[in-house]
């Protein structure tokens, strides 16, 4: 399943839901380790902690990723 | 502050540099850096964290031919023509990346003023004339060491813009790459020519930073050149 959304801040997130995983694209601003900790909280249903986006935030970005998932 | 006015060469050797200086950097080995340079032949560059289904218009790619490469910086993709673009770069400590997006747009927007264009920062990481895209600027950061490279599009041809797919929800509201971006060549409605543009920036960043010239050391070179093979690597390039 594939979802796609503008940040408040602009920047353009797509959120694949695979069945072992999750992979979240776009171009914003991150680093490799950050975004394996976000990856990974969600792909257990869970909101992403101890991480940092510039562009995205982190609620909003669990909030699109409910949504995504309830489709 | 060190400024390397460097050559045209390949994505896969521009790239490997860029991230040996942030590694060097990051360890106080090489000072902080101006580097103004470009790709040649003309190449598609994607951010770390975009999927190449989902940006790259692979038909249009084949067609014309440009090589596609993975950067190890955030952002979006960018075209970067060999005929119409230099490509800079900036290594220096920091924590916070949106305060030296706006530093160096600071020098940026003392670019464009040597055109008589008036240029504005768009946070994140733009910097527009009317609304359009004239520079994009991508960072990456490493142990309290901030790289940014980006495009100073003088005389891009638009048309290669084909190249670059945009997801639904961005070209519904920015419009398609080709219509959201501009030149300065455009703008003025006549041809800029490179040294004009090297010249502009070298105006920019001298009035923002304490340039003095030098050289890539040999430590650089040579960790870059150990790098390139992730840049031709199909792996690095498709890995999302």
């Amino acid at each position: 399943m594939t979802c796609e959304f503008r940040s408040k801040a602009g920047k353009t997130v797509v959120i694949h839901v695979y069945e072992d995983h999750v992979e979240v694209t776009g171009d914003f601003f991150t680093t490799e380790e950050d975004l394996e900790k976000i990856e990974e909280s969600l792909k257990e249903g869970k909101k992403p902690e101890n991480a940092f986006i510039l562009g995205v935030d982190l609620d909003e970005l669990y909030e699109k990723f409910l949504e995504c998932v309830k489709k | 502050m060190r400024l390397i006015i460097d050559s045209f060469y390949e994505g896969e050797r521009q790239m490997a540099l860029d991230e040996a200086m942030l590694i060097l950097h990051s360890r106080n080995i090489i000072p902080d850096t101006v580097r103004l340079w470009g790709f040649k032949p003309t190449t598609l560059s994607l951010g770390r964290f975009l999927s190449v289904k989902d940006w790259v218009n692979e038909e249009e790619l084949k067609k014309f031919n440009f090589p596609l490469i993975r950067r190890f910086t955030g952002g979006g993709p960018a075209l970067h023509d060999e005929n119409g673009e230099i490509t800079w770069s900036v290594v220096l400590h920091g924590e916070d990346m949106l305060s030296v997006y706006k530093k160096i747009a600071e020098a940026l927007i003392r670019s464009f003023s040597h055109f008589g264009l008036k240029a504005s920062f768009s946070p994140i990481n733009d910097i527009v004339i009317d609304g359009k895209k004239v520079v994009g600027m991508a960072g990456a950061i490493k142990r309290g060491s901030i790289l940014v490279h980006g495009t100073f599009m003088y005389a891009t041809n638009l048309d290669f813009m084909k190249v670059i797919k945009s997801p639904k929800v961005k070209e519904d509201v920015r419009g398609s790459a080709k219509t959201r971006v501009t030149t300065i060549s455009s703008l003025l409605n006549s041809i800029v020519k490179k040294e004009e543009a090297l010249q502009a920036l070298l105006e920019g960043f001298s009035s923002v930073f304490k340039l003095e010239e030098g050289s890539l050391t040999e430590l650089e070179v040579d960790i870059a050149n150990s790098l390139k093979f992730k840049y031709t690597n199909v792996k690095w390039t498709y890995l999302r």
